[in-house]
């Protein structure tokens, strides 16, 4: 078996090494985030307001999902489209999408409240529907809007209620995340008189190829990781200087344990490494073709040592490769 | 000297801490790293710290995504921020058939947020009524970000949903909703507000949701409210003449008791058998006609009584909804199982059709031969 470079420590310090900071859009002394270009095709690059993003990790292609359109587009390694489609299940309203380790596409449909996932083939074809079996009573006000698959499993949120359910393959439960208790506790450390614990919701949500998950609540200025032992860990603090947090949004974890930070504020990608020590960060507001506006979901390709970031103002889906020092 | 430089320093810091514990829109704000970019990272143009296109999409940064009843979110990508106000989402979609269309910007209020695709009227230099200029229309037009205003007490938490007011102390308004001496889109802009913030009362539990069962009670001030802005529009009597047709709906505007026994009685066309203490249509709300909030019941399915009142929310929604003038339901569609967006329709998706009446199917809840919701107070005849 071909041993992954990026997993070996000694390539890790030679990158260290070799690794030059510069560039006007990143600071920080942890990494170097290059501009590579914009998710395009033939004409140019393709607009987009804050897509769903998703990485086919066996065919490096990354995926986008367009809720205002019902449009899926796929986009080959170097960042063209090489196909898209719209979806033609009429019945359902569909608000996430997610990539499957043999290439299909899994869309998370509500219908009356009741989640289920449509399973696609790449060219859209539709291939079945999984129904949620074996739930734990009091499931039934679970409305989830986003889906994410790795690992055999689906990941399910809950953003307003605040709760993660697991499924296998086949739609069958396997575990529930209550996060309400935690975060509503951690927001009455944060605000004595007990304000924040009104209204919290998850921002950004993410699962690692581990089954790590990752999530932010913006309103308590706070990223989350919640290991496959149920342990929760919390880190980030509000303000506006590098590695601050605005009103965070996107979040994403590699293989190595980094974890990336969308902030639509401060319009930047931050960079912190599993001890949650923060690297750096990159994009910052600007129409420069390395800045960002407003950006939302990222997600990594960790072999390719490339990062996906969506934006608002119909811009579209910056990619940066990325060196750590 | 030195200590009063040192009393002059801490007179500094005690609004901040003061708005510290304020957090986000418990009434105030106090959450400054929220909105506003101390330390800017670019050299581009900032506005008071606000590192954004514009005032709006500094609010959208958090009030932009997947709606839902515990959802803050007044824009989504495909009408699903069912919040009694609606979806400025259905002001970028453009609906076509044959023989008609229901452009975007004829779907509500267009604030302008150029980082969410949201810019200003097109057609319309001012408000309609008023002399407000659409082109500074936006969040902060209606809603006041700090809070309130006014002087007075602290703000010890939000007005929103009938919390009881602490000794010495104020609640915010309903919704942040700019309150009298309010300085619209800005102190330099010089436009003020003359009327107060309206009553109104929404669940503490569903907090932005909408249905029969939980909603928006609203008490009163809401028709007066607008006038702020639509002041020629508020009016007490019908107006037919050689202009458009205008439903009275000023702050005196009673529900006559014949229009009360219609409302508590009426379920959909042709059918009166209903009763007052589940009468309630989301579609149709009114004002109960108090100006306590403890008296509210926003999950209360009860009609109106003695003292309702119809206001400017009974047939329009205050942000944008799928259809025309903002309303509640297709205003041009004789037969509401006609309304537009169809499935038929070009620009329409599916969610489009499923949102737009906040998931309720009306052919199969009201039947098809379902007639405009006006008949809710007004029965089969049209005054």
């Amino acid at each position: 078996m071909k041993k992954n470079a990026w997993n070996h420590p000694y390539c890790l310090t030679l990158f260290s090494l070799a690794a030059v900071l510069y560039g006007a859009g990143t600071a920080g002394a942890g990494i170097k985030a290059d501009f590579q270009y914009m998710l395009s095709d033939f004409s140019g690059p393709i607009p987009s307001q804050w897509a769903r993003l998703d990485v086919d990790r066996h065919f490096r292609e990354i995926y986008t999902f367009k809720r205002g359109e019902r449009q899926v587009q796929i986009f080959n390694e170097n960042g063209m489209e090489i196909f898209a489609f719209e979806l033609q299940d009429n019945a359902a309203m569909v608000t996430d999408m997610t990539v499957g380790d043999d290439g299909s596409i899994y869309l998370l449909a509500n219908r009356g409240g009741t989640p289920a996932i449509i399973t696609l083939d790449y060219r859209g074809e539709p291939q079945g529907r999984i129904e949620l079996s074996g739930l734990p009573p009091a499931m039934d006000a679970f409305h989830s809007d986003r889906l994410v698959h790795r690992n055999n499993s689906f990941y399910l949120l809950d953003s307003t209620s605040l709760r993660i359910m697991e499924v296998n393959d086949s739609g069958t439960f396997k575990t529930l995340h209550r996060l309400g208790v935690q975060l509503q506790n951690m927001a009455a450390e944060q605000d004595r008189e007990r304000k924040r614990t009104q209204g919290l919701e998850i921002g950004g949500f993410a699962v690692d190829d581990q089954g790590v998950i990752y999530f932010t609540v913006p309103v308590l200025f706070a990223a989350f990781r919640l290991n496959q032992a149920g342990i929760l860990e919390s880190f980030g603090r509000s303000g506006s200087g590098p590695g601050k947090f605005g009103v965070v949004s996107g979040i994403a974890g590699d293989e190595h344990g980094n974890i990336y930070v969308s902030d639509r504020l401060r319009s930047v990608v931050m960079v912190f490494d599993h001890n949650f020590e923060f690297l750096g960060e990159f994009g910052y507001r600007g129409h420069g073709e390395g800045n960002l506006i407003v950006p939302d979901d990222i997600a990594v390709d960790g072999k390719a040592g490339k990062i996906y970031v969506a934006q608002a103002a119909n811009r579209g889906v910056s990619v940066f490769r990325l060196v750590f020092q | 000297m030195r200590n009063m430089t040192f009393i002059s320093l801490l007179s500094l810091l005690l609004p901040v801490s003061a708005a510290t514990a304020q957090s986000f829109h418990s009434g105030g704000v106090g959450s400054c790293n929220g909105c506003h970019v101390i330390h800017s990272s670019t050299s581009g143009p900032t506005q008071v710290l606000l590192q954004a296109s514009d005032p709006s999409s500094i609010c959208l940064n958090c009030h932009a995504g997947s709606g839902g009843s515990n959802s803050i979110s007044v824009l989504s990508q495909d009408g699903s921020a069912l919040s009694p106000g609606g979806d400025f989402y259905w002001l970028t979609r453009n609906y076509s058939w044959t023989g008609g269309q229901s452009p975007g910007y004829r779907h509500g209020h267009n604030v302008a947020a150029l980082d969410y695709n949201l810019s200003s009227d097109p057609v319309r230099i001012k408000a309609p009524g008023g002399s407000y200029p659409s082109a500074r229309l936006g969040c902060t037009s209606c809603h006041d970000p700090h809070g309130r205003s006014a002087s007075g007490p602290a703000l010890a938490g939000s007005g929103s949903y009938g919390d009881v007011t602490p000794p010495g102390a104020a609640l915010g308004t309903y919704r942040l909703l700019g309150d009298v001496g309010y300085e619209a889109g800005g102190s330099s802009f010089g436009y003020s507000f003359n009327q107060p913030a309206p009553v109104a009362r929404q669940s503490s539990t569903a907090r932005y949701g909408e249905n029969d069962a939980s909603h928006v009670d609203y008490g009163s001030g809401m028709s007066a409210w607008c006038g702020n802005c639509h002041a020629g529009l508020v009016n007490n009597n019908h107006m037919t003449g050689s202009s458009s047709f205008r439903h009275p709906s000023d702050a005196n505007q009673l529900l006559t008791p014949a229009v009360i026994d219609i409302y508590n009685a009426y379920v959909k066309s042709n059918d009166l058998s209903g009763a007052i203490d589940s009468a309630y249509l989301q579609f149709v709300p009114f004002e109960r006609g108090v100006s306590d909030a403890s008296q509210l019941d926003p999950v209360s399915r009860r009609g109106p009584g003695a003292g309702a009142k119809v206001m400017c929310l009974s047939c329009h929604r205050a942000h944008a909804s799928a259809f025309g003038h903002s309303g509640r339901w297709d205003f041009t569609a004789e037969l509401l199982a006609d309304s537009h967006p169809a499935p038929a329709d070009s620009g329409a998706t599916s969610n489009d059709v499923i949102n737009s009446y906040y998931g309720r199917d009306i052919s199969m809840e009201f039947g098809t031969n379902q007639g405009q919701f006006c008949e809710k107070c007004h029965g089969g005849q049209l005054p």
